[in-house]
């Protein structure tokens, strides 16, 4: 589903030139829940963001379904984006001055849905994340592990088929991380496809593959599961 | 969608008050000065604007060349006529006389004191288009006594009754009521109460009147079939004044010319600088407050726009989100300017609000009767349409454009632009708030300058305790006065009475006089004023030469004038004017009703406003039978003087109201439009400084926000309060001082074009240049202290923490 082939990515200011991935190679297939490891400044997080369509690379290419989209323009990625791709945040990136109901509605809002279709599919998917008797509270009335769960309910509300999610447990204390965690591998199990950047070998552990990067390389694959199996 | 953004807004709003506040107040004053402006500026320009035939109908006005030249509003009796008669592009024409003065009207015993009553030609309904409510049009004002009323009056006069055929006494003539019109619009340049017919006048006066064709006294209205060719048609007024005058100045061996220009009726308001003209708007006011508003627009915008930069970095987020959620550029640009839009609408409203409450201010100051209901009307509602979407999109375009911009990834990971200072683009907004407030400021100096300078320039004569009194027109009451001035002339409080024709400080006539020039006689219009031997000592006038009025001296009435130092250095007789012949009331070869000599020579005495240079004066003996009294008064208290008074008067002329002014306040009036300007400069100065200092106090606190863990470091590392509140302030100290240095010359320039109005004026004073800065320093200051005082209590640990 996604492939990136020679990804480079390097940021220049007046006197440093930093190379933040270099030429970068890695596929994930559709269904798969990848996770993303690595030190600091290896380049989990440029790679998120370029596979999100948010950012550009400064060579190479990434195929998203076949077609390969690193030349598109702000119009189409934005386009790409809100059909295909749902984001998870480590700070949750709730609007402070939405209801949990209107920050999860938002991306239907830009999908043009009517308001009754809404209303219908947003009650629906805060029941399924425990969350619908929160709908008309704001985001800073919640604990840290809701406010996730209002952002992993919105970055799925429009049913995306990539979710992407950057260190989604980083803010969050054990339990509200594993609550979080089982909700990604529930939605992982119905069919959508997860990158997930983490720090955490145990967030890690709820993937099926992890790639290790370093210095904006990748460095090892390695199948959870065959780990578990050993 | 945009209830979404809507929702979005007004919380926003709610969420930071205070800054929502100072951005929706400052629009809201701003938008509130412009309503005000524009209303005054809309209204007059749209003086004589409702007659039909306007674009037809212009009035004739007139440069009289003698020794010398007078251009004078009024025209001659004959020129509207004799046009009407000879020129076939000319349809009819309409001329009024009077007006100014004071009538009394009488219904019975009771007395009316009314201005505004006109003579007037039978042709003036053809010409303008004032509603005649009863009567017919085309007779109403044609036989002699006979009197149109306005509806107003009509009321005042004779209740709820039919007018019509009904007698009124106006003055000493007894007029039929013909006909009622409608109350004329505000908008009109000539006021009017009522309108005699002109046959009114006895027919030897008018007689006279059409004989002389320099004895001017009418303002004439023409109309021409069509609209005409303005330069054309005053070419063809050359010869009309060489057919018509010249023959008549020959046969009266005067030595003089005409020039004949025509004015639009709908341009009449603005014209400046004719003798004898109705109070006139100034378009260069309407410029400079229609500039004024928009530059208080500007500022209000301005505070609007760094608000809204300020607060961009809360705002970040919402944009990376947003556009992570899959927004374009344009969604966010379309949220952002609705979102200024809805605040200027919401600020339209409150402006509304506050129109109202300065509503009355505004019309005490500008002497015009607005309402509220006013600026519901289609023409201010497009107005405020206009400033709403101007405002909200020029304001919110440049918002919208930064933060719709915000890259995603950046804004998420917390990199914020321009996060910690004040931005260039900030900076140089915030000079554009300081250089028009220093503006304001200065202007408001400048300007109190020359008020107070010609309210304390010495005029040549004593102005205080001096009490102008109209004696009644009534002739049989008229009668009984002399007994009333007797008592008057012999109360203790009362130290002089003069008599005059005119009021005193209400101006002069000017008349035709010939002097003696190199032994010959010349004719020359003098300003000249009629009273008796008390005038000198009652104004405190000082004889340079010869002698006062002598009542004793039987021929000091038709032999004699006194005139001013002024007249004698300009007839060319120096130290030598005394028994300089001169002539007035002038009658064909040579002859003259009043024909003597320069008995004296007074010291020049500023007999007009001080817009106008000094010029020859005579003063003209007249001891009986005139209808103004100048009275000095003992200095003190004289509220008990003035209460005897009325109680004598009173008694002697029971419906006769004592109407009395007092001279300084009357000279005052010449310089009314100068202290409305000066005021109404002074309001919208208040309005602009509040508008800076709002944004100024808004935006230092984000600078502070921003910069607080700097200010927790510099705290533990020992700096002083002082210290960091310069570190805070400086920029904004040294943008004062740029302001300053750009705002000086513009305001010299400025001023020195305003004071070209005036024949006497003081010069530019650096010190209140000086003293602008400081006011506008310490107005800062005390903007600044808030925040001062804020640092000073807080601990620097928490700024630290607050990281």
């Amino acid at each position: 589903m996604i492939k990136t082939v020679n990804l480079n990515k390097v940021y220049r200011t007046e006197d440093v030139e930093t190379t933040a991935l270099n030429n970068l190679s890695m596929e994930v297939k559709e269904g798969e829940f990848v996770s993303i490891m690595g030190e600091s400044g290896c380049g989990k997080s440029t790679l998120l963001n370029i596979i999100g369509l948010l950012d550009s690379p400064t060579s190479g290419q990434l195929i998203f379904d076949g077609t390969d989209v690193s030349g598109f323009g702000e119009r189409k990625r934005a386009e790409l984006r809100k059909r295909n791709i749902g984001f998870v945040f480590q700070s949750f990136n709730l609007i402070d001055e939405l209801s949990v109901f209107e920050n999860v509605e938002l991306p239907l809002v830009y999908l043009g849905k009517g308001k009754s279709e809404r209303k219908e599919i947003v009650s629906a998917m805060l029941d399924r994340v425990g969350i619908g008797h929160r709908a008309k509270h704001f985001p800073q009335q919640l604990s840290g592990g809701q406010q996730q769960r209002v952002a992993i309910a919105r970055a799925v509300i429009a049913s995306p088929k990539l979710i992407l999610a950057d260190e989604p447990t980083g803010n969050l204390d054990s339990a509200h991380g594993n609550e979080v965690m089982e909700l990604l591998t529930q939605l992982n199990e119905q069919g959508t496809t997860i990158i997930m950047v983490t720090h955490s070998q145990h967030d890690a552990n709820f993937s099926s593959r992890t790639i290790r990067l370093l210095d904006g390389q990748v460095v090892t694959e390695t199948s959870n599961r065959v780990v578990d199996a050993i | 969608m945009i209830q979404n953004f809507l929702k979005i807004t007004l919380r926003n709003l709610a969420r930071n008050r205070s800054y929502a506040f100072i951005s929706v107040f400052g629009l809201a004053l701003g938008i509130s000065s412009c309503l005000l402006i524009f209303m005054y500026v809309f209204d007059e320009l749209s003086y004589d604007n409702y007659h039909e035939k306007g674009d037809r109908i212009y009035r004739l006005s007139i440069v009289n060349n003698f020794q010398g030249q007078m251009v004078t509003a009024l025209s001659n009796y004959g020129a509207g006529p004799t046009l009407t008669n000879d020129y076939p592009e000319v349809e009819n024409y309409v001329r009024f006389r009077g007006g100014n003065g004071e009538v009394q009207l009488m219904i019975d015993d009771k007395v009316f004191p009314e201005t505004n009553i006109w003579l007037t030609d039978s042709t003036v309904f053809d010409v303008m288009s004032y509603n005649l409510l009863v009567g017919e049009k085309r007779t109403a004002l044609v036989a002699p006594q006979t009197i149109v009323l306005t509806q107003s009056l009509k009321e005042k006069l004779f209740g709820s009754e039919d007018a019509l055929g009904k007698q009124v006494k106006v003055n000493n003539t007894m007029a039929t009521v013909t006909g009622v019109m409608a109350d004329l619009p505000k908008n009109s340049d000539m006021p009017i109460n009522g309108l005699l017919s002109m046959t009114t006048m006895p027919e030897q006066a008018r007689a006279t009147f059409l004989q002389d064709w320099f004895r001017i006294g009418f303002y004439t209205f023409i109309l021409f079939d069509q609209k005409p060719d303005v330069s054309d048609f005053e070419t063809k007024l050359k010869a009309f004044e060489e057919k018509y005058v010249q023959p008549w100045a020959e046969e009266n061996q005067i030595v003089a010319g005409q020039e004949y220009k025509i004015t639009p009726i709908e341009e009449v308001h603005f014209v400046q600088g004719l003798d004898f003209d109705l109070p006139k708007g100034n378009i260069s006011y309407i410029w400079t407050f229609s500039l004024l508003a928009i530059f208080i627009l500007i500022m209000a915008s301005i505070n609007y726009i760094n608000l809204s930069l300020a607060q961009g970095a809360k705002r970040a987020k919402e944009v990376g989100v947003r556009k992570t959620l899959g927004a374009m550029k344009g969604d966010l640009m379309t949220q952002f300017l609705g979102e200024s839009l809805l605040i200027t609408v919401i600020a339209a409203v409150l402006g509304l609000a506050i129109t109202e409450l300065l509503m009355n201010t505004f019309n005490d100051v500008t002497g015009k009767t607005f309402t509220i209901a006013e600026v519901f009307n289609p023409t201010m509602m497009f107005t405020l349409i206009g400033i709403i979407l101007l405002v909200g999109l020029l304001a919110g375009s440049y918002p919208a454009l930064i933060l719709s911009s915000f890259k995603p990834v950046r804004v998420l990971k917390g990199v914020i632009p321009n996060e910690g200072g004040v931005g260039t683009l900030q900076k140089s907004l915030i000079l554009i708030q300081f250089v028009f407030s220093l503006f304001m400021i200065t202007g408001t100096i400048l300007i109190g300058d020359q008020m107070e300078f010609m309210r304390t320039m010495n005029l040549g004569f004593d102005r205080e305790n001096v009490m102008i009194i109209s004696l009644p027109a009534d002739t049989n009451v008229g009668k009984r006065m002399p007994a009333w001035i007797e008592q008057l002339e012999n109360s203790e409080g009362v130290v002089a009475v003069a008599h005059t024709n005119v009021p005193t400080g209400g101006g002069t006539a000017e008349l035709m006089f010939r002097v003696e020039r190199d032994g010959v006689l010349t004719e020359q219009n003098i300003k000249c004023f009629f009273a008796d031997e008390h005038f000198v000592e009652v104004l405190g006038l000082d004889m340079l030469q010869g002698r006062n009025f002598n009542a004793e001296i039987a021929t000091d009435e038709t032999q004699a004038f006194i005139i001013n130092d002024y007249a004698a250095k300009a007839f060319g007789w120096g130290d030598d004017a005394l028994d300089k012949r001169m002539q007035w009331g002038l009658m064909a070869n040579g002859q003259a009703t009043n024909d003597g000599k320069v008995i004296g020579v007074m010291n020049n005495f500023h007999f007009l406003s001080l817009h106008k240079p000094m010029e020859p004066f005579v003063l003209c003996f007249n001891p009986g039978g005139m209808n103004m009294l100048t009275v000095r008064l003992a200095a003190g208290d004289f509220t008990k003087t003035i209460a005897a008074m009325e109680e004598e008067w009173n008694e002697l002329a029971p419906n006769h109201e004592f109407n009395f002014n007092f001279l300084d306040e009357l000279l005052d009036q010449n310089y009314q439009q100068e202290q409305s300007m000066g005021k109404l400069f002074n309001y919208f100065a208040v309005i602009s400084v509040l508008i800076a200092a709002l944004g100024l106090f808004a935006l230092l606190s984000f600078s502070i926000q921003n910069r607080i863990k700097e200010i927790g470091i510099r705290k533990v590392l020992g700096a002083s309060v002082a210290n960091i509140s310069w570190i805070l302030v400086r920029d904004f100290f040294y943008l004062l001082l740029a302001a300053f240095a750009l705002t000086t010359p513009v305001c010299i320039w400025l001023m020195n074009r305003w004071l070209e109005d005036f024949a006497y004026d003081t010069p530019l004073h650096p010190m209140s240049f000086v003293l602008a800065l400081l006011l506008a320093i310490a107005l800062a200051g005390i903007t600044i202290s808030y925040h001062v005082f804020r640092i000073s209590k807080s601990d620097p640990i928490n700024a630290l923490r607050y990281e």
